[in-house]
């Protein structure tokens, strides 16, 4: 997908623009504005103005452009059809596309934020947005953060920065929401309603954008959920640091929201004194679990599987299943559900889309898949990943010597790894 | 109410409206009588003892723009809610910013040096050392900003401003030849000499100096006037004028009935005070020097005050008497540093303070009509201040005066520097 495309590769990009080596690919407005614009025909059109963005998403879209040619002569055009070839030089249009009604929504960059109010969630006034830079994919403008810094205003007064040494001080756009109203202060929001919007793939990066203390208090402010959700995304680095700066207790119930692999690898890596402290404030049932998971090799089946499946008797009828289910804490990942007799020795799997079409009076026994597939806490990674492409499975059972359920592998787990798939396999995959 | 009424209603004046009146009170007034600072008072006097009567004339339209572009500063701010470095760094952007803050800058920090030299000067006529009163009233100034809200602070500048009184005692005391001062005072005389030119200059740029524009509007703003007491404002600024410019009327009396009668060339303001003494008494030199402490002390406070106001809206920073110092740290260190080196100066040894002056005047001159453009042309933008805007009139006599301005500007440039051709243009005129 093009969409996905662009995010890994803004992602990249935004890493950049803390690397001042590498600042080439970020474009600032101000020196965008003014630059002429040409047709194919090399016909002069006028001066850049000003932009639109649509302020939609994390990375906001440059979608208008008004040109500007002497006192007077003022079009919107569409960015649609304009070549970033030639910048700074000058910026040619192929098919210029006037614009005659603007996109809904739209903000005016020039306009609406640069030079505006930063307050932050107090409403106490920071700074003003002394710059605002983009990020050039192919020929689309991203709006990926507004400089506050020094530089940014050294730039405006006309001052080639590229080269200095000084430190480039961007704001992510990603913090930043426009106060509607009759004028414009730009609110920094480190609030949670909004912070919610972001993926937590996404927060994670942008969390190893920000200086220790921001960072703290931005981790502060986030549910329990979200937190757990950033500290599975994010990389082992970052993910490290997170884990250093936050108080145990809350590290123990953020652990038991997360992936039960992540958690294990957390601890392996914790010394040893802090590790220990870990497990005894998380209950000996939990502690136990993380051991069993942290005994498994890093590449076996028992570092992947999560506790977090629901288990029915045989005689259960669909409905009951169903209303299980709903009673249940629902586990993150739910592909199937697991039938066991009462020691908790397998007897099959129930894929959710059995469950849903079959007679709500049928026994479990009845909806059970064909074939039992299952693997021992040992298995290589590799070899779950073929069971699970070969049988087309999406969650995979672990049982014990005695054929007892001891967890589930789910494919979403899996993914994240390195998997190795053989030769053979693949052709059959096609 | 369908129709907001520009005018106060002259229908009824009830006991509320009086009691709102009075708890509006304070920017109008305050700002006007600070025109009247150390240089201003050194300013009026010279007038008087080099020209006598000769600018009283003069006086009075000034008292007229005072109040046309006070009012269109107080309109504003009470429209916007935003002070006047505020709207150009968001309207003009920063390099026009950056040119008038330092223009604002310079001359600001000058007539800051040139109050404290007012505060040592009137000190030493009664015989106290400089070395203890500067750093004493340089404390209180600081004291008083720092330790204050905006309400007590408002109050003590209000009773500062009834201070000014003492000129009309003194003016009284010199025993002037009152139909010779009414008839002055309305029949205008004037003369193309580079004198004339420069101290026509000095006092347009004493009474409408640029500050006081960016002092008023902020001020308004901290204080909360919005529309609805606005009409209360007006009256406020009103009144502050045309009491300020009584009070320079009676300086320049003073002056003239004295030292332009007797002869005596004078150079500072401290000269008049001493000067006095022999022709009017004793107790006008004191009321003088009185006078002038009161006035230069006020000024002290105010002019770092609005510095500090207008850098931080221009840069964004949390600024007001209102906030906390951690909130508003750059407010608070700006101001600091800008009474330490006011203080400072004055107490280095040997130290000339005329060149200094000189070029305050001059970037002041360049400074005020570039201000006033920008001032026009932002209240008559109706994004921001919609049906506010100036009427045509208003416009017309605006427009009218900076021409006037400059013209006068351009006359002293090319007066100073081809002595000659002033002839030519006074019989040009004539």
């Amino acid at each position: 997908m093009a969409g996905k495309d662009h995010v890994r590769q803004i992602r990249r990009m935004l890493e950049d623009i803390e690397d001042t080596e590498k600042a080439s690919h970020v474009l600032y407005l101000s020196s965008i504005l003014g630059t002429r614009v040409f047709d194919e025909r090399a016909r002069h059109l006028g001066r850049i103005k000003d932009i639109a963005i649509d302020p939609v998403g994390g990375f906001p879209k440059a979608v208008a452009v008004i040109v500007k040619k002497w006192f007077l002569r003022r079009r919107t055009l569409s960015w649609e059809g304009f070549d970033l070839g030639e910048f700074p030089q000058r910026l040619v249009v192929h098919a210029p596309l006037p614009l005659s009604q603007l996109p809904r929504n739209c903000v005016f960059v020039g306009d609406k934020i640069l030079d505006q109010q930063l307050v932050d969630t107090n409403g106490i006034k920071i700074i003003r947005a002394n710059d605002v830079a983009f990020i050039p994919i192919h020929n689309t403008l991203f709006l990926a953060s507004i400089s506050i810094g020094l530089k940014g205003l050294l730039r405006r007064i006309g001052l080639n920065t590229d080269g200095w040494s000084m430190k480039e001080n961007l704001v992510p756009w990603a913090y930043v929401e426009p106060l509607e109203g009759k004028f414009r202060d730009i609110k920094l929001k480190i609030s949670e309603s909004r912070l919610g919007d972001i993926h937590p793939a996404d927060f994670a990066d942008l969390l190893e954008k920000l200086a220790r203390e921001q960072r703290l208090s931005l981790f502060r402010n986030l549910s329990n959920r979200y937190a757990s959700r950033i500290l599975d995304e994010a990389d082992a680095e970052v993910r490290m640091s997170l884990v250093s700066e936050i108080p145990q207790r809350r590290l123990v119930h953020i652990f038991t929201l997360m992936y039960e692999g992540n958690v294990a690898d957390i601890l392996l890596s914790l010394p040893e004194a802090k590790r220990r402290e870990l497990l005894v404030l998380m209950g000996p049932a939990e502690a136990r679990h993380f051991q069993l998971l942290m005994s498994c090799n890093k590449e076996s089946a028992g570092r992947f599987m999560t506790r977090k499946f629901i288990t029915v008797l045989p005689q259960d009828s669909a409905r009951e299943i169903i209303r299980k289910i709903q009673a249940s804490d629902p586990p993150r990942v739910l592909h199937a559900v697991y039938v066991v007799k009462h020691d908790l020795t397998l007897v099959g799997t129930i894929s959710l889309r059995n469950l849903l079409i079959s007679p709500s009076g049928d026994p479990a026994s009845k909806l059970l898949k064909k074939k039992l597939v299952y693997v021992r806490k040992s298995a290589h990674k590799n070899v779950v990943y073929s069971m699970m492409a070969k049988y087309d499975l999406t969650s995979i059972p672990v049982v014990d010597r005695k054929h007892r359920i001891i967890g589930v592998i789910n494919v979403e787990d899996l993914l994240k790894e390195r998997v190795y798939v053989p030769a053979k396999q693949d052709a059959e995959q096609v | 109410m369908s129709q907001p009424s520009r005018m106060p209603s002259r229908s009824r004046i009830s006991w509320k409206s009086i009691l709102l009146f009075l708890s509006i009170l304070g920017p109008g007034i305050i700002t006007a009588n600070v025109g009247n600072d150390a240089s201003g008072i050194t300013t009026y006097s010279l007038a008087g003892a080099r020209f006598g009567y000769g600018f009283l004339w003069l006086l009075v339209p000034l008292t007229i723009a005072l109040i046309f572009i006070q009012e269109m500063a107080a309109r504003m701010g009470a429209v916007t809610g935003r002070g006047l470095a505020q709207l150009i760094r968001e309207t003009y952007g920063v390099r026009i910013t950056l040119l008038i803050m330092a223009g604002l800058v310079i001359t600001n920090i000058a007539n800051t040096i040139a109050e404290f030299a007012g505060i040592a000067a009137a000190t030493e006529i009664v015989g106290v050392s400089r070395f203890i009163s500067v750093p004493l009233a340089a404390l209180a100034v600081w004291l008083l900003v720092t330790k204050g809200n905006y309400n007590k602070v408002e109050k003590v500048f209000l009773v500062a401003c009834t201070f000014y009184i003492v000129y009309y005692f003194a003016a009284f005391l010199a025993h002037p030849i009152w139909p010779e001062v009414a008839k002055a005072a309305v029949v205008p005389k004037i003369t193309i000499t580079a004198p004339y030119l420069l101290m026509f200059i000095a006092l347009v740029g004493t009474t409408i100096a640029p500050w006081m524009q960016f002092y008023l509007q902020s001020s308004i703003v901290e204080k909360g006037i919005d529309m609805r007491k606005y009409r209360y404002s007006r009256w406020d600024v009103i009144i502050g004028s045309i009491i300020t410019d009584i009070t320079a009327f009676f300086i320049v009396v003073v002056c003239a009935a004295t030292l332009f009668k007797a002869g005596i060339p004078v150079e500072t303001a401290s000269d008049v005070a001493l000067s006095l003494a022999p022709i009017a008494g004793q107790y006008a030199a004191w009321l003088f020097a009185f006078g002038l402490f009161n006035a230069a002390m006020f000024a002290a406070v105010v002019l770092p005050l609005s510095t500090t106001y207008y850098v931080c809206e221009a840069f964004g920073w949390e600024s007001g008497l209102n906030k906390k110092i951690r909130d508003a740290p750059f407010f608070y260190s700006f101001f600091t540093i800008m009474i330490l080196i006011g203080a400072a100066f004055v107490l280095i040894p040997n130290i000339h303070l005329i060149q200094l002056m000189v070029i305050s005047q001059a970037v002041n001159g360049v400074l005020l009509p570039l201000v006033l453009v920008a001032m026009l042309f932002l209240v008559n933008n109706r994004s921001l201040m919609g049906q506010h805007v100036n009427p045509a009139w208003l416009n017309l006599a605006a427009w009218a005066f900076i021409g006037i301005i400059i013209v006068a500007s351009l006359l002293l440039g090319l007066v100073t520097l081809f002595p000659e051709s002033a002839e030519y243009i006074a019989t040009a005129i004539m």
